[in-house]
């Protein structure tokens, strides 16, 4: 399933579960997409090796993606890194914790459902290297994930303008604000730095979304 | 109390489908390709994100939570 997909869903969550607090369901939101860090390092190789993406994919991403994150060892840590960054009384850093770890355990689910047949997931790594895939899950390009990452960031609009909240505040609270505005009121007041801010985000999401398609302007 | 049943439902959704992708294998059956699996895991996703989407409605309705 997709990385944005995973984000939004994992906000829902947070939301839905009652955390009234940005920071709180922040935490969540980014440790429900927490298993897909991996994809710094397919990132990382295709620069490594010349935006040759056959190359990136064979010797690393082939190698790490789901590997070393798609576990419960990588929920605990979640869940530990959650309460950490949380704040407020224990019980509240508790509730962060916990959501967290689900989000987090969640996202192991998605990916057997919509993840692929050729990307398992390792729910008892580091201690057992047993796989856990199925023939019938979807691939990335499958509609049915294609129309869960469009209605998630439909929702995500659609949320923000009737609640004047969203989960752009993943983002900060800033980008929430501004975006709030857009959808509310049609226009913004003054952002010359978070324009800045936000075409430099949609210029590196394009660079990003390209580079593993092929797209190479250097060769 | 409507949103109170909604985040039962997506609590409930989620543990279902945290107990599919960790606990399966281990306690009913190690075949990934069963047609059960495959119907549970997907009504799962479905019913998970159509309550997600009902209480995302409920908690539009009342506007931003205090923070």
């Amino acid at each position: 399933m997709q990385g944005p997909s995973h984000l939004v869903i994992s906000w829902f969550v947070a939301d839905a579960s009652g955390l009234d607090k940005p920071r709180d369901r922040r935490i969540v939101a980014w440790a429900g997409f927490s298993p897909d860090f991996d994809v710094v390092a397919y990132v990382a190789a295709i620069v490594w090796y010349g935006f040759d993406k056959d190359a990136a994919f064979e010797n690393v991403w082939k190698v790490i993606h789901h590997r070393y994150t798609h576990n419960l060892a990588w929920v605990l840590a979640a869940g530990v890194v959650a309460w950490a960054l949380a704040r407020g009384d224990s019980r509240s850093r508790f509730k962060v914790a916990m959501l967290a770890m689900l989000a987090c355990a969640l996202h192991n689910f998605l990916d057997l459902v919509g993840g692929g047949p050729t990307w398992p997931i390792y729910p008892l790594a580091p201690v057992s290297d047993f796989k856990w895939h199925a023939e019938w899950s979807w691939t990335i390009g499958d509609w049915p994930n294609i129309v869960i990452l469009v209605a998630c960031l439909v929702g995500t609009l659609a949320f923000g303008k009737w609640a004047g909240y969203s989960p752009v505040e993943c983002f900060g609270d800033r980008a929430d604000r501004w975006t709030i505005e857009v959808l509310q009121r049609g226009s913004v007041a003054s952002s010359g730095r978070m324009r800045l801010a936000i075409w430099a985000a949609v210029l590196v999401a394009v660079v990003a979304i390209l580079a593993p398609l092929g797209f190479n302007p250097f060769r | 109390m409507i949103q109170r049943v909604l985040r039962a439902i997506v609590w409930a959704s989620a543990a279902a489908g945290i107990f599919m992708a960790f606990a399966w294998p281990f306690v009913v059956s190690a075949d990934p390709d069963s047609a059960l699996l495959r119907t549970l895991a997907r009504a799962t996703v479905v019913v998970l994100l159509l309550a997600l989407s009902a209480a995302a409605v409920a908690r539009a309705r009342h506007g931003p939570p205090r923070s």
